[in-house]
Formats: structure tokens, C-alpha cells, sequence
């Protein structure tokens, strides 16, 4: 099923052309990285994808529909996106925070019910912070608050997942761990991801597409197996990156 | 503390103040007596300086410390700045400048309030088209546009104030530093300010939950879907003519409008469905109590209620700051 997709679309910031007529088509259960380099526009890409900003030319439809005719709240109940950086202003506790993803399903007068605060729970337990929910967010360290930023996506409870670089201040550990447990969940119960990412190893792990941003306007998008060959990889960060194989799985050195 | 009690506590301490306002003075009155007097049963006297002189400045002092309060924490949460103030965006200014204009013209009290919400419009509208103009209505661009706008405003009361004669010097002053003594009587069968409060409070209370996402950005508010245009927008509408409202029935008090909000997180907590019913008591409660020390402290010569705001503000505040910082070092 078409959840995600695009047409003719456009994005430029400034003097940096991101992409050109570009036309994607994401379906449920699928997995997509997004790589290139630094200030390439994978950040604004994925901002476009989820009508935080809007296109020079060009759409983007959520399951059917252009994203500019919807409503926030009704994108934010199909499509979450976790953000590069967290603010807090006001600092409140760990669970207040993850609870805010409930936002856009609950009306007005609404207050979180009993099964809101079990969704955010057990969204905590997946990112193994739940001894800390009464903790105040500001006294949490960068890879604790990033976990707490994804418990929150999770806690939306969206068909449509968008990461900006999910691994951002992550052990190793945590890295496997969450990465795991999204591309699970999106292939159990057909979820579609995108998410920006830097390492390759990663990449060739959990993505089965891959959006690949070449500069100028150029993008090449499809099957990460047909796409992340050496040539293109040189192509794409300028420096030479050996791809080797073992036992079917196919892992990057730097050159 | 459990939330609930505290807003309990609250309106518990908010009724006491009352008693307590009304029952001290030139003529202290007894609990009993004030009672009575509510009842209708008083003397005369009694029910001249209870209905006539203390309880519409009881009223108009807790209803206006509710409106700066309240003000105060939208537009902390409008700009993401904990150090913003009602009058951060220059409503003050704007309202200063029209009273003084007033007051040294020598034009009657109610003309003076009336020329204050004029300014306060003023200023509001042409802060409001400054930073709005074209393209994208940023909180730092909206901050710097008001505090220029404030500042410009602070240049033409320092020179009304250096050329103006010293007669009417001690009013403009007064109003200036806040000053309640002006409430009237009929202001307890005039429902306006009431309303305005009730408005606000239900207004805040609609859009609490935005107002909790708002404070991780508007990136993520919108996100999280937010529509961020109405909310701003209502926002800084609400928080500048809830401030045009108190400054218009006390000049402008200090300090209530930056520190209440900031009390009632350290006690309550950030989340608005909370703070907000928090806040506009808390606000009410510290200006009713101010403003009867500023009339009874040192009679009958009656003190500015901003300079009592901060005494009492700065050490409850900071008390409650470093309380806060001791509890989070040893959880």
C-alpha cells in the first residue's frame, strides 16, 4: 500500500538545489535511507516529507492526499517525525514529554487517559528508560534525551515513521537495539521508514531503499541493493569507499 | 505535591487573603464583623469601609495580579523566554506614555485609564505589523521588534517625566511604579474585569496542551500537530489584551507578570493545564497582599504596590529556586 510519495517535486534552499522533479513511492512495510553529504538537504528533504516546510514546485501526498490540503493534527496522527535537535524550553518530566505524542490524537478538553500512559510506558521500555520517568528532561544526558525524543515518536503510534539520524549521541548498543526494533515493528505491521543516516554498515542492515542525494538537483532513489555499489558511493561522498562481501552481507571500509 | 491539592491550597489561601485584606487598616475589623458586613448585617459604618473603600481595591488588586500572571506565562511561552514579562512587547510602554499625556493635562483618573488602553492598543498594533510584515512570524524576531518598540516608548517617558512640571510628577510616578488607588467602588457591580479573567482562564485552559508542545519548539509543536499560525497568533493577542486590561486598572506593576508563572512551575510543574489555573491565583494572592502592605505599612501615607510586589517576589522567589535546585542534587 502507497503511504509516502511524490511528484515532480522540487526543493531548493537558497543557492543548493536538493532535488528536481523528483517522484517516490513509499509503501507500507518498507524501509528507506536517505544518505549524502553534509548540507546536501537530507534534513530538508525529510522536512519536506512531512509538510513542515513548504515545496518550491512539486507534491507530496500522504496515503492519496496533498499534505498541504490536510490538517497538522490529521498529518500528525498519520505521520511522525523525529527531529535532529530537542528543545526545552520549560523543562517537565520524562513522561509528560513522552506523553505529548498522544497530542494530536486526543480532542481539545481531552486530558490522557489510562491506555495513553501505558502506551507511553511501554514506548519507554522500548528505548530502556522507564526507571526514569519522573526524572526532569533537562537532567537527562544527550543519548537519553535522544531516546526519550524517539520513545515520543513511538508513543504517536504512526503508520509513517521519519528519523532524522536516529543514532545521534546512541551507544552502539542502543543504536542495534532501537534500529532492531523500528525495522521490525515497520515490516510486522507494515510501517513505512524513512530515516537519514551516515553509516553505511547501517544502511546496507536495515534499509531495503535508499534515496540517494547527489547534489545539483540529482537524486537517485530505489533498492539499496542495486543502488550502493562503489561507483556510486564515490559519486555520492567524493572519496573512495570499498565494498566487501562475506556470507551474503555486504559491509563499507573507507578508503 | 499533588496537584489538585495545591490549587485547593490556593483558593484556600486566596479566600484568607481576602479576609485578611479587608479586615486591616486605619479601622481593623474582626473576622466576625467583616462577616457580618457581608451578610448585610453590619453597621453602616462598617459596610461603608467594607463595600465602599476595602473590598473593589481587594477585587481590582487580585483580579489584575491574575491578568499579569496570566499575561506573564503566555508570553513566556509565545517566545520561549523565561525572562519575558507582560510588558516585554512594549503594551506597558505604550500605555504609559497615553497616561502620562493624561495625567499632565491633569484630566481625571477615569480618562487617565481610558487613554492607558488606547496607548496599550497602539502599541500592541504596531508591534503586532512590525514583526508580522511579510514572511514568517519568528519568536526572535517578534522579541526584538518589542523590546525596541519597549525601549522607544522608555525614551519618551524619561523625557515627559524631565520636562514635565513637579505637581503632577508624584502621579506619573505612581502609575509608573503600579498603584491601586484608584479603584472605585462601582468596579465590585462591574463585571468586566471578572469576565476578563474567567476569559482568559478559559481561553489558556483550551489551548494548554498546545502550550506544553509549544515549549519543545515549534518545529516539534508542528509535528506533533500543532497549527502553529492560530495558536501564535492567539497567543499574543490574548497575552497583550490581558495586559492592556491590568495596566489600564493599575498602571504597571512590576514583577508579578515575570515571576508568578515561574513560582508555579517550581511547585506544579510545566504542564499548562496546571499552571495556568495556578498561575492566576498565585498572581491574585501576591498583588491582593502587596497592595495591603502598600496601604497599611506605613498609614497613612500609601506606598506604590510594584515596590511591594518585588519585596515580597524576589525572596519567596528565590527561596523556591534554590529549594528546587537542592531537591533535583539529591534525587
Amino acid at each position: 500500500m502507497n503511504l509516502l510519495s511524490t511528484q515532480q517535486l522540487n526543493i531548493q534552499i537558497g543557492s543548493i538545489q536538493v532535488c528536481k522533479q523528483l517522484k517516490l513511492n513509499c509503501n507500507a512495510g518498507e524501509v528507506w535511507g536517505i544518505i549524502g553529504r553534509n548540507g546536501i538537504g537530507k534534513t530538508t528533504l525529510l522536512h519536506t516529507l512531512a509538510g513542515l516546510r513548504t515545496t518550491e514546485s512539486g507534491n507530496v501526498f500522504l496515503q492519496q492526499h496533498d499534505i498541504t490540503t490536510l490538517e497538522r493534527k490529521q498529518v500528525a496522527q498519520q505521520l511522525g517525525i523525529l527531529l535532529q535537535q530537542q528543545q526545552d524550553s520549560f523543562p517537565s518530566s520524562v513522561l509528560e514529554t513522552v506523553l505529548s505524542g498522544r497530542h494530536p490524537h486526543l480532542g481539545r478538553w481531552q486530558w490522557e487517559n489510562k491506555n495513553d500512559v501505558d502506551i507511553a510506558l511501554q514506548s519507554l521500555q522500548k528505548v530502556h528508560l522507564e526507571h526514569l520517568a519522573q526524572r526532569p528532561i533537562n537532567q537527562l544526558s544527550g543519548g537519553e534525551r535522544q531516546r526519550v525524543a524517539i520513545a515520543t515518536l513511538i508513543t504517536q503510534q504512526t503508520p509513517i515513521m521519519l528519523l532524522d539520524e536516529p543514532n545521534s549521541h546512541l551507544d552502539i548498543k542502543y543504536q542495534i537495539q532501537i534500529l532492531d526494533s523500528l525495522t521490525r515493528e515497520a515490516k510486522e505491521q507494515q510501517k513505512l521508514l524513512i530515516m537519514t543516516l551516515h553509516d553505511l554498515n547501517l544502511v546496507s542492515r536495515y534499509c531495503n531503499n535508499l534515496i540517494m542525494l547527489l547534489g545539483e538537483g540529482e537524486v537517485l532513489a530505489g533498492s539499496t541493493t542495486d543502488l550502493l555499489t562503489e561507483e556510486n558511493l564515490l559519486r555520492l561522498f567524493d572519496h573512495p569507499i570499498h565494498k566487501h562481501i562475506s556470507q551474503q552481507h555486504s559491509f563499507f571500509t573507507v578508503g | 505535591m499533588h496537584r489538585p491539592a495545591t490549587i485547593f491550597l490556593l483558593l484556600l489561601v486566596s479566600i484568607i487573603s481576602f479576609f485578611f485584606s479587608i479586615s486591616v487598616g486605619s479601622l481593623s475589623l474582626s473576622l466576625n464583623e467583616i462577616w457580618q458586613t457581608l451578610l448585610g448585617n453590619g453597621s453602616s459604618m462598617h459596610s461603608s469601609i467594607v463595600f465602599d473603600l476595602r473590598l473593589p481595591r481587594a477585587y481590582v488588586a487580585f483580579m489584575t495580579g491574575s491578568l499579569l500572571a496570566l499575561a506573564g506565562m503566555l508570553m513566556q511561552v509565545l517566545l520561549r523566554n523565561p525572562l519575558a514579562d507582560p510588558y516585554i512587547l512594549g503594551v506597558s510602554g505604550g500605555a504609559s506614555v497615553a497616561a502620562m499625556l493624561a495625567i499632565a493635562a491633569g484630566l481625571s483618573s477615569s480618562v487617565v485609564s481610558s487613554s492607558a488602553f488606547a496607548g496599550a492598543l497602539i502599541s500592541i498594533l504596531l508591534v503586532f505589523g512590525l514583526s508580522h510584515g511579510r514572511g514568517s512570524w519568528n519568536a526572535s524576531r517578534l522579541l526584538l521588534t518589542g523590546i525596541v518598540i519597549a525601549a522607544g516608548w522608555g525614551a519618551v517617558i524619561n523625557f515627559i517625566l524631565s520636562i514635565s512640571p513637579d505637581r503632577p510628577l508624584k502621579g506619573m510616578l505612581f502609575w509608573l511604579m503600579g498603584d491601586l488607588s484608584q479603584a472605585q467602588a462601582e468596579q465590585l457591580t462591574n463585571p468586566l474585569l471578572l469576565l476578563t479573567v474567567i476569559a482568559g482562564l478559559v481561553l489558556s485552559l483550551g489551548m494548554a496542551r498546545s502550550l506544553n508542545i509549544l515549549s519543545q519548539g515549534e518545529l516539534q509543536a508542528s509535528a506533533l500537530g500543532v497549527s502553529l499560525k492560530p495558536v501564535k497568533l492567539s497567543l499574543f493577542l490574548l497575552a497583550s489584551a490581558l495586559t492592556a486590561i491590568a495596566v489600564t486598572q493599575a498602571g504597571s506593576v512590576g514583577f508579578v507578570g515575570l515571576v508568578v508563572p515561574h513560582m508555579m512551575r517550581l511547585i506544579i510543574g510545566s504542564d499548562h493545564r496546571w499552571l495556568t489555573p495556578a498561575s492566576v491565583l498565585c498572581g491574585g494572592i501576591l498583588l491582593l497582599l502587596s497592595d495591603t502592605l502598600a496601604r497599611t505599612l506605613i498609614a497613612p501615607q500609601q506606598l506604590p504596590v510594584g515596590v511591594i510586589t518585588a519585596f515580597i517576589g524576589v525572596p519567596v522567589f528565590l527561596y523556591l529556586l534554590n529549594r528546587g535546585y537542592r531537591r533535583q542534587v539529591m534525587s
